[in-house]
């Protein structure tokens, strides 16, 4: 194991990939040295691979994807990059009604061996229309396979896993967790889609986070530990497909959940799990499920306002509690 | 007025707790605020104090002893009141027998707060004649073990009922059972299912096979089920039936029983199928996309009932065996079945099923292909129909049914029309 960035499980992570297969190219805006992309994922790999195999775009989201889908169609593998999440609304008619229903409106025929990479989240002053999260959106459509990785090891794993399916992926990362570290195993290895991690074992109430509202939900389990308190922490990895039945042993066991996203509350991904687990194991809970998630208004750039606003480690601590008072 | 001193829950990890040591006897008048026990969970050991100015009236359990969360440990009564009847509470067993059923318990627990809820917060008079609403897990966990609500106390939040709480009730019971050698489960859990002898069984964390309305799938009924929607959403199926003579198959059978080598009628039918699929060597075949791959060996799969759900277990090389070798060879095959003995070659692809459900009673059904097979043949029962004969009077013939469901990209209805009349002229022939 080594430790190393998220951002260099990233580079690491396609390098490996663009040597495996020669089809594997990037496309996106800025990804070239020097600049090496806005929070450097793609920093140093313009100079190792001929040029055509990263390329560097204007500013024209749609462009980024329409063609990224055109050449995946044609047997290539690419793995195309929005700068900002907040920009996919550029190119949702590519992303929503090609990339997603190619699969489907050619009876299946037609492999879209496609990565869209991209990273939201907020708690960067970066305000409303650079600090988004809006995972839910493409969540809702139906073609689309959503990860969203929490640390730099599961990072690497998960996108070698995207670039490697024949279904198109959204692999949406976190502008605050390129800077973050993690141990990372030093031989080859990849991460299945639709498998939870539980990443940190429990008995009392299962808290389920992805993306950087994970290392709160970690930070949240320490807290609640010293009260006497035991949290299981799980990470979906991937919303889409979903690992419904690690939550649902979790919840087995501690009969109560609070589940932890950094979007806007109203119709998140928090509520698609509540509805889930009441669906299905509404005989196992002890107590209402709660959802941690951000003010339903646009992410203010003030800081102290958008701490206010973004879901906190407090939050998740206050939301267990109520668990077992209730 | 009776006081139950239970065991407290020194944190929200703890389940059970031991009696270290009691610092009370029989009869003693404790004040309140003094040490009653001292009481040890497996993080810590706490010294229990009484909340009442009180009278020691029963120790229930003996130091040592594990008892669970919200078990009576002790009885106490208000000094200058009758201290009841001690028969309340059985004293041959006193280790188990924490609240017991009836309306006494009913009674005692609406008087009783817990000594000492989770967290530390003082119990509450909010305990006392007010009733917390029930979760679905404690009214999934209450409807399992046949307990109501008044026969548990709750040690939580304002006293509400939790897991423990309930899990506590059913161990003393289960073990108050075992103890006493009795098996009156529908005096103490009426609801319980029959198949389920132990209360405590249904109890433990996710445990869903306790819940007798649900049945969890077993590894070879799921993988079953998988291979099924498989089979029915990627297969054009179609089938075809046809009702055959068996009077010669079944004088062949007696035939051969009285020369001391009986067959079932089952071996006959795998015979005259495996006689059938050499002439039609396309139905005997592996559909491949593009191809209808004929195999060469006619290795039948027979669909045979376990309690683990349904196996399609393989009688290989059925070409090179006589009607005798396929009757001992397939019952040696049920043989492991049952015992849960099978060798690797038992649980091969095979090239056809044959699915049997003859001698239950059913008249014909159609199975599902099971890939990548390309036909699949259901078996009914012998029943006698009026048949005309040659010379128009009406006479008894026994018939059976066989169905062959076909993957109509493989194999069209003339093809299993064929291969059914080639099964009949056996059938009817002399299965030699």
């Amino acid at each position: 194991m080594t430790e190393i960035l998220y951002r260099e499980a990233i580079q690491q992570a396609l390098r490996e990939e663009m040597l495996r297969d020669d089809t594997v190219f990037l496309i996106g805006e800025d990804l070239r040295d020097p600049w090496g992309g806005t929070y450097k994922a793609t920093a140093g790999l313009s100079p190792d691979f001929e040029d055509k195999r990263v390329l560097n775009t204007p500013i024209a989201e749609d462009t980024i994807i329409g063609a990224a889908l055109g050449a995946a169609l044609s047997g290539t593998r690419p793995v195309a990059e929005l700068m900002y999440i907040d920009f996919v609304m550029r190119a949702m008619d590519a992303v929503v009604n090609q990339v997603a229903k190619v699969r489907y409106m050619s009876g299946g025929q037609s492999d879209v061996p496609l990565v869209i990479r991209t990273q939201g989240g907020g708690g960067r002053s970066s305000a409303a229309q650079h600090g988004n999260s809006l995972e839910a959106w493409l969540c809702h459509v139906p073609g689309l396979l959503i990860a969203m990785p929490s640390t730099p090891a599961d990072a690497k794993g998960l996108l070698k896993t995207a670039i490697r399916l024949n279904d198109p992926v959204i692999f949406i990362e976190h502008k605050l967790l390129y800077a973050t570290k993690g141990e990372v195993p030093d031989d080859e290895y990849t991460i299945p889609f639709g498998v939870a991690d539980i990443k940190r074992e429990g008995t009392d109430v299962t808290i389920v986070a992805a993306s950087r509202a994970l290392l709160f939900s970690l930070e949240a389990a320490e807290e609640l530990a010293r009260e006497g308190i035991s949290a299981e922490v799980i990470d979906p990895r991937t919303l889409v497909p979903l690992d419904e039945e690690t939550i649902f042993e979790s919840v087995d066991k501690t009969n109560r959940l609070v589940v932890v996203a950094e979007g806007a509350e109203r119709c998140g991904w928090t509520a698609e799990i509540a509805a889930r687990v009441q669906e299905a194991r509404f005989y196992s809970l002890d107590a209402p499920i709660q959802r941690v998630a951000a003010l339903n208004v646009p992410l203010p750039f003030q800081p102290d306002m958008e701490r206010y606003v973004l879901p906190s480690v407090k939050d998740i601590v206050a939301a267990a509690k109520r668990t077992l008072d209730a | 007025m009776r006081y139950e001193l239970k065991m407290p829950r020194l944190g929200p990890d703890m389940d059970e707790g031991t009696l270290i040591e009691w610092n009370m006897s029989v009869d003693d008048e404790v004040q309140e605020g003094a040490v009653l026990a001292t009481i040890e969970s497996d993080k810590s050991e706490v010294e229990l104090e009484s909340r009442w100015h009180a009278m020691v009236a029963e120790l229930v359990v003996e130091p040592g002893t594990v008892v669970p969360v919200g078990g009576v440990i002790a009885v106490l009564y208000k000094p200058g009141t009758d201290p009841g009847p001690l028969g309340a509470i059985d004293s041959a067993n006193p280790a188990t027998s924490a609240p017991s059923a009836g309306s006494s318990s009913a009674q005692s627990s609406a008087e009783t707060a817990p000594q000492s809820p989770p967290g530390g917060a003082p119990a509450t008079s909010k305990a006392i004649g007010t009733r917390r609403p029930l979760s679905p897990m404690v009214r999934r966990l209450l409807k399992e073990s046949g307990l109501s609500a008044d026969e548990v106390t709750g040690t939580g939040p304002g006293g509400k009922i939790q897991r423990s709480d309930v899990e506590a009730v059913i161990a003393a019971q289960s073990d108050a059972l075992k103890d006493s050698g009795t098996v009156g489960f529908d005096a103490t859990a009426a609801d319980q299912s029959s198949t389920d002898p132990s209360p405590a069984a249904s109890t433990g964390p996710g445990s869903q096979s306790g819940d007798p309305h649900r049945f969890v799938l077993t590894k070879v009924e799921k993988t079953g089920g998988r291979r099924m929607v498989e089979s029915r959403s990627t297969i054009p199926d179609f089938a075809i039936s046809r009702r055959i003579d068996m009077s010669a198959a079944l004088a062949t059978k007696k035939a051969l029983a009285d020369r001391g080598t009986p067959v079932s009628l089952n071996d006959m039918i795998l015979f005259a199928t495996t006689r059938a699929l050499v002439e039609y060597p396309r139905i005997n075949g592996v559909f491949e996309g593009e191809a209808v791959v004929a195999q060469a060996a006619v290795d039948l799969a027979m669909a045979i009932a376990t309690p683990d759900g349904l196996i399609a277990a393989v009688l290989p090389q059925c070409q090179q065996l006589s009607l005798v070798e396929i009757g001992s060879k397939s019952r040696e095959l049920v043989e492991r079945v049952r015992v849960a003995k099978l060798r690797p070659e038992d649980l091969g692809q095979g090239s056809f099923t044959v699915s049997n459900l003859g001698m239950y009673g059913v008249d014909r059904f159609q199975p599902i292909i099971n890939p990548p097979h390309v036909a699949i043949m259901g078996v009914g029962r012998i029943t006698d129909q009026l048949v005309l004969n040659s010379l128009g009077v009406p006479m008894a013939v026994p018939m059976i049914e066989l169905t062959v469901v076909g993957d109509h990209r493989a194999v069209d209805g003339v093809a299993l029309a064929l291969f059914l009349a080639s099964l009949e002229s056996f059938l009817s022939g002399s299965l030699a």
